[in-house]
């Protein structure tokens, strides 16, 4: 999964070069290269966005499911379950 | 405190990794913008005024958008589909698999002779239940 990680960020900074060149050079301006663009607040920028979103994303899902319940969802306790339960000993 | 920290670290521990993506976004996008005005002979602003600016709003927006997108779209599908082999509960909860609730319409019974042990989300109890 880790590399699986690496390589989607690899694929995303390489992209993003391509992307920020084609529109540097309607700009008139100079490309970067990739160790330029990485270090650039251009991809610093997209990769913390969908980072930050990410987290508070997985920890609503943890905090929120504590105490919400959807009938009959597999991921979800029993309705009637106490809050302090866990899933697994709710059933 | 410590207690708080050790049974709440999962949750704390994301909502520490967002406040500092949020945060490290805010500086990043901060920084290009202001590249991108100066490549277009605009004046640069200050970072108080990106933080509130509808650039930056809209970067966070359509991240929590699709975040909670998700979020509801997968509570909700697990409600039909399941996934062979997921860690997760294999079958949807329905009210024969679901625990008891022990609901107390009358006052506590006078303890019986041998009164059932008590546990926290145990089913098992002496009184009366009713659905």
């Amino acid at each position: 999964m880790g590399a699986i990680f690496l390589l989607s960020w690899l694929m995303q900074s390489l992209s993003g070069t391509v992307v920020i060149n084609q529109e540097n050079a309607e700009h008139g301006a100079a490309p970067l290269t990739w160790l330029q663009y990485v270090a650039s607040p251009e991809f610093w920028d997209r990769t913390l966005q969908n980072w930050q979103s990410e987290f508070l994303a997985v920890g609503t899902m943890v905090a929120f499911s504590i105490f919400l319940r959807q009938r009959s969802s597999a991921e979800s306790k029993p309705v009637g379950a106490p809050h302090v339960t866990t899933a697994e000993s709710s059933e | 405190m410590r207690r708080f920290l050790r049974d709440n670290a999962l949750s704390l521990f994301f909502f520490a990794l967002f406040v500092l993506a949020l945060f490290g976004q805010s500086i990043a996008g901060f920084l290009r913008t202001n590249e991108d005005l100066s490549q277009h002979g605009m004046p640069e602003q200050g970072y108080l005024a990106f933080v509130f600016s509808s650039d930056f709003v809209v970067d966070v927006a359509e991240n929590w958008q699709s975040e909670f997108l998700q979020f509801l779209l997968f509570i909700a599908a697990t409600v039909w589909f399941v996934q062979r082999g997921s860690p997760s509960r294999s079958s949807p909860v329905t009210k024969a698999s679901a625990p008891m609730r022990i609901r107390r319409s009358a006052p506590m019974q006078p303890r019986m002779r041998r009164p059932a042990r008590r546990h926290r989300g145990c089913v098992a109890s002496s009184t009366r239940t009713h659905w």
